[in-house]
């Protein structure tokens, strides 16, 4: 795959969610984090090949929580990385089944601040990674009193 | 009123905006599929054939295999409970037959397959009047 189809590809579709990305409120959206688009690719090591894939992905909002679905097939749940740092939660697994060419599914979501880590919880069935992330509880606005 | 109502969606509909949508989801659609591998690996006395199912269920995959011929049919619903509720919807729902030409009959009957981690893996024999056999040549 060149990098200039690539490019083509991602043009139309993404758009849209790179603009939801600029929108940073803080009070929901879980963002598709758009920069990380151009680590996809072919990344040369030595004497391995190893592909980098985005899996595709739905994220869908209930009231007290978020839930997303991940396709990646071929994966063996110990190798499933999830990690949150800094409000970005990046999803990264090696794919290595014999017959097909080794794969590295990885993607990164800006999430909502104040989410806390123990409230994801991950289950994997089927090829499908599912994430529930407990949204967090709404801190009440603080009133600053002003002293005359 | 009406006809220039009338005729601005007639308009709407027969330029590019349909068009676009069009070709719009059957990018996204290729997107997807581009990422759902197969393959089928010769392995001297069997062949293997490796599918990326994923969020397929057993009940939804049918295969059958006739002489050299493999076919796999799969499918796959994505439910969805609130489209508005959606912030990302990406991942689709399919139906696919694929009919796979095998290099060589099989042994029918030693088919074999599995079905773990959204991969299924088919094992198929080599039918014994397929393996090369070698013809002695007498001399006399």
């Amino acid at each position: 795959m060149s990098k200039n189809t690539t490019q083509n590809r991602h043009t139309s579709k993404f758009e849209s969610t790179d603009k939801e990305v600029t929108d940073m409120s803080e009070n929901n959206l879980l963002n598709d984090d758009a920069p990380n688009f151009e680590t996809t690719g072919k990344e040369i090591a030595i004497n391995k090949v190893i592909l980098k894939v985005r899996p595709t992905v739905d994220i869908e909002e209930a009231k007290d929580s978020y839930a997303l679905s991940l396709d990646m097939p071929g994966i063996d749940p110990q190798n499933i990385e999830v990690h949150l740092n800094n409000e970005i939660l990046s999803i990264e697994a090696k794919c290595e089944i014999d017959g097909l060419m080794p794969r590295l599914y990885t993607r990164k979501f800006r999430v909502m601040r104040g989410l806390d880590a123990d409230s994801i919880s991950a289950r994997y069935h089927n090829g499908v990674l599912a994430l529930r992330l407990a949204k967090p509880s709404r801190v009440a606005p603080q009133q600053i009193k002003i002293n005359a | 009123m009406f006809t220039i109502w009338n005729n601005n969606v007639e308009r709407l509909f027969n330029h590019s905006l349909e068009n676009c949508m069009i070709r719009e989801q059957t990018r996204d659609a290729n997107l997807f599929f581009e990422n759902l591998r197969m393959n089928l690996v010769d392995k001297g006395d069997t062949f293997e054939f490796i599918a990326e199912l994923p969020g397929v269920t057993e009940e939804d995959i049918l295969l059958s295999v006739l002489d050299d011929t493999l076919t796999l049919k799969a499918s796959r619903k994505i439910e969805r409970d609130d489209e508005d509720n959606a912030h990302l919807t990406e991942r689709k729902s399919f139906s696919i037959q694929k009919n796979i030409p095998l290099p060589a009959s099989v042994s029918t009957d030693n088919v074999s397959a599995t079905f773990t981690s959204g991969i299924l893996r088919v094992i198929l024999p080599r039918a014994a009047e397929s393996t090369p056999r070698r013809i002695p040549i007498n001399a006399y």
